[in-house]
């Protein structure tokens, strides 16, 4: 049964993340209450959305790093556009759009140009966060109507909307990856993508597939930003990027392609949401959180690796990971 | 007529090398920026060029280093904050003298390169992910150990070193000139530097061929580290503090000069001097955004772009090899 549950998910995480919550528990009083759980889930859900995106395209051999910025600039664009008086679901409509064309473009720079991922999106990164900062100039974006505020504060049967949201697109993308022909290809062009292509399969356009969803899920992200604060500011979504690829790492999924699953990005996200409201509880300074999140990082793919070349007893060639001799 | 077809000829492959191109690119944009503004060939400006490009170009050496190995180090700004940070405190609790301070400062920002390149080649990691971590970590312990504040109250024989000047020129500028004569140098003709040529263009050949690959990485990225930590301790002193926002996305800069200059991703490619006038060229081009009272916000666009440009020249002068 242990092996049938470990093809299912990441058990070691599991258990971390279960006796971290049970010791959180019984230390504080005011853990394990309804407010906590609601504050936790709310804490993460944005980088909870991105997840998801993040999720396909890192099984899929890339990775998106602009998330962060198209986050700041959707949250700013639908105060703009709500601000113009478009109403509120062309506004939504308009800005999730442009947030996809985004990541379409960063799909087609990687496809013409035959850049690593990494460093296309490095540079959308810094030209959106930099849009994002000329068209506001530093000023935050305020006066959005008071009917938005549904998106980020609402509630749906007791359940904040963004978390109803992330539930619901969760086991979309899920039944999505794991029931469809097409989605499913993923893990075949993640473990070798010159053999998918020589198998026919158009990796160019599932690129541009990939990319969109990542894109459009920050900019769903930013939306719901705008929406619980009731204004925009370029400073949103900063690091956001490294919290997500933390999570989807953490959770299972490989940097190397075609492994992960959502169910395990759904385990990430929640470990990453309860150590993030375990620090505050704990009262360890916010500086802290940069640390911790980067030694996270590292840690896990130190131990994905470790664990991979047990299982395999095989190290990697040098040019599978660095970048050079390709 | 044969001295006019070689004189031609030696016209022609000149203009195909990077760095005549990259020279006459720069020449350009300085007559273009000359003429749309009248500071831009004032003294005071061009020193301000001059010491603006210092830290960029110390960093983007290191990052060039390690761009010819097949890497890439996105933590180089964190680690100019953290070993700042390091060095400034102990001066100001006066804990040890103005070079002991230095030294481990140094020390540390080598030690930190050393890390990641460890990382990278003991555990077989993509560089990317590992020096993404570094740098949230470097830059968090940086924070950690300020609570955000400046470190100030600094000893006057500190301040020289990045406020002293020669006939009018900063003493980072002359060092930062002395560091790329000598880095060129060794870079050529000191074979365990120039082994990197070989590891970046095909690691698992240079393997094969008796070359300690693991010990060539965790070298060229401790090397990146201790060029960053040299910048610290011009900016420091320059500034007379430390400060955990120091260096904030001059990772960018010099990743863009590096790639302008020459460097290509896929290792094994690189000039010093083409890094030196992509440095110069983006500092430039800064320069004139600055003049030309632009909003200072335009400048991450620009960065951005210009990025990404070069990645797309890159690719187009491969493929035409």
């Amino acid at each position: 049964m242990i092996r049938k549950l470990s093809e299912r998910t990441n058990l070691g995480l599991l258990t971390v993340t279960v006796v971290l919550f049970i010791a959180m528990s019984i230390s504080y009083s005011h853990f394990f209450t309804l407010y906590n759980l609601e504050v936790i889930a709310m804490g993460f859900v944005q980088e909870a959305l991105m997840a998801l995106g993040m999720t396909i395209v890192i099984i899929s051999g890339g990775i998106d790093l602009s998330i962060g910025s198209v986050l700041v600039f959707s949250s700013i664009l639908v105060g703009l556009f709500l601000k113009a008086k478009l109403g509120i679901a062309v506004s939504i409509f308009l800005t999730l759009c442009i947030s996809g064309l985004i990541g379409f473009t960063n799909a087609v720079m990687i496809n013409k140009l035959r850049a690593h991922p990494f460093i296309v999106t490095l540079g959308t990164m810094t030209v959106v966060r930099g849009l994002a900062l000329v068209i506001t100039e530093g000023h935050p974006v305020t006066g959005f109507p008071k009917s938005f505020s549904y998106f980020g504060q609402g509630y749906f049967f007791n359940i904040p909307f963004p978390v109803v949201l992330f539930i619901f697109l969760a086991i979309g993308f899920h039944i999505l990856l794991r029931h469809t022909k097409y989605f499913s290809q993923v893990y075949f062009i993640g473990s070798s993508s010159d053999a998918a292509r020589l198998c026919g399969i158009n990796v160019e356009r599932f690129r541009w597939v990939t990319y969109v969803i990542s894109s459009t899920l920050a900019g769903t992200a930013g939306i719901i930003t705008a929406s619980q604060y009731i204004s925009a500011n370029a400073s949103f979504g900063i690091d956001s990027e490294l919290r997500v690829i933390t999570a989807v790492i953490i959770g299972g999924a490989s940097l190397s392609g075609g492994v992960g699953t959502i169910g395990r990005t759904v385990l990430g996200v929640i470990f990453l949401a309860i150590v993030a409201n375990a620090m505050v509880q704990a009262g360890v300074p916010t500086y802290w959180e940069k640390v911790a999140y980067g030694a996270m990082l590292v840690f896990s793919v130190v131990l994905e690796q470790y664990f991979r070349y047990r299982r395999t007893g095989v190290e990697d060639n040098w040019r599978e990971f660095m970048l050079g001799g390709r | 007529m044969t001295d006019n077809y070689r004189s031609f000829q030696l016209i022609s492959t000149a203009l195909r090398t990077r760095e005549v191109q990259l020279l006459l690119l720069t020449l350009i944009v300085s007559l273009i920026i000359s003429i749309l503004t009248p500071n831009f060939l004032t003294d005071s400006n061009l020193k301000s060029v001059a010491m603006g490009m210092t830290y960029d170009l110390i960093v983007a050496l290191g990052m060039t280093y390690v761009l010819i190995l097949g890497g890439l180090d996105l933590s180089v700004g964190s680690n100019i904050a953290l070993s700042g940070i390091i060095t400034t405190l102990l001066l100001q609790k006066g804990i040890v003298n103005v070079p002991v301070a230095i030294g481990i400062g140094l020390s540390v920002s080598f030690f930190i390169g050393a890390i990641n390149g460890a990382v990278i080649a003991r555990f077989r990691i993509n560089p990317f992910i590992v020096t993404l971590g570094m740098m949230s970590l470097a830059r968090g312990a940086a924070m950690v150990l300020t609570s955000g504040y400046f470190v100030t109250g600094l000893p006057e024989s500190f301040l020289i070193i990045g406020r002293g000047e020669i006939m009018g020129i900063p003493f980072p500028v002359i060092a930062s000139i002395i560091i790329v004569i000598i880095f060129n140098f060794l870079l050529k003709n000191w074979v365990h530097l120039s082994r990197a040529f070989h590891v970046g263009a095909n690691p698992d050949n240079a393997e094969l061929l008796g070359i300690n690959v693991k010990r060539t990485v965790i070298f060229g990225f401790a090397l990146c580290g201790l060029f960053a930590g040299i910048t610290a301790m011009f900016m420091c002193s320059r500034l007379a503090m430390g400060y955990a926002q120091f260096g904030l996305g001059i990772e960018l800069k010099a990743l863009g000069a590096a790639v302008i200059g020459g460097a290509t991703f896929s290792g094994g490619r690189g000039s010093i001097w083409g890094t030196f006038l992509g440095v110069l060229l983006l500092a430039l081009i800064n320069n004139g955004f600055v003049l030309m009272d632009a909003s200072i916000y335009w400048q991450k666009v620009v960065n951005g772009t210009i990025l990404i440009i070069a990645i797309a020249t890159a690719v187009r002068h491969s493929r035409r090899k």
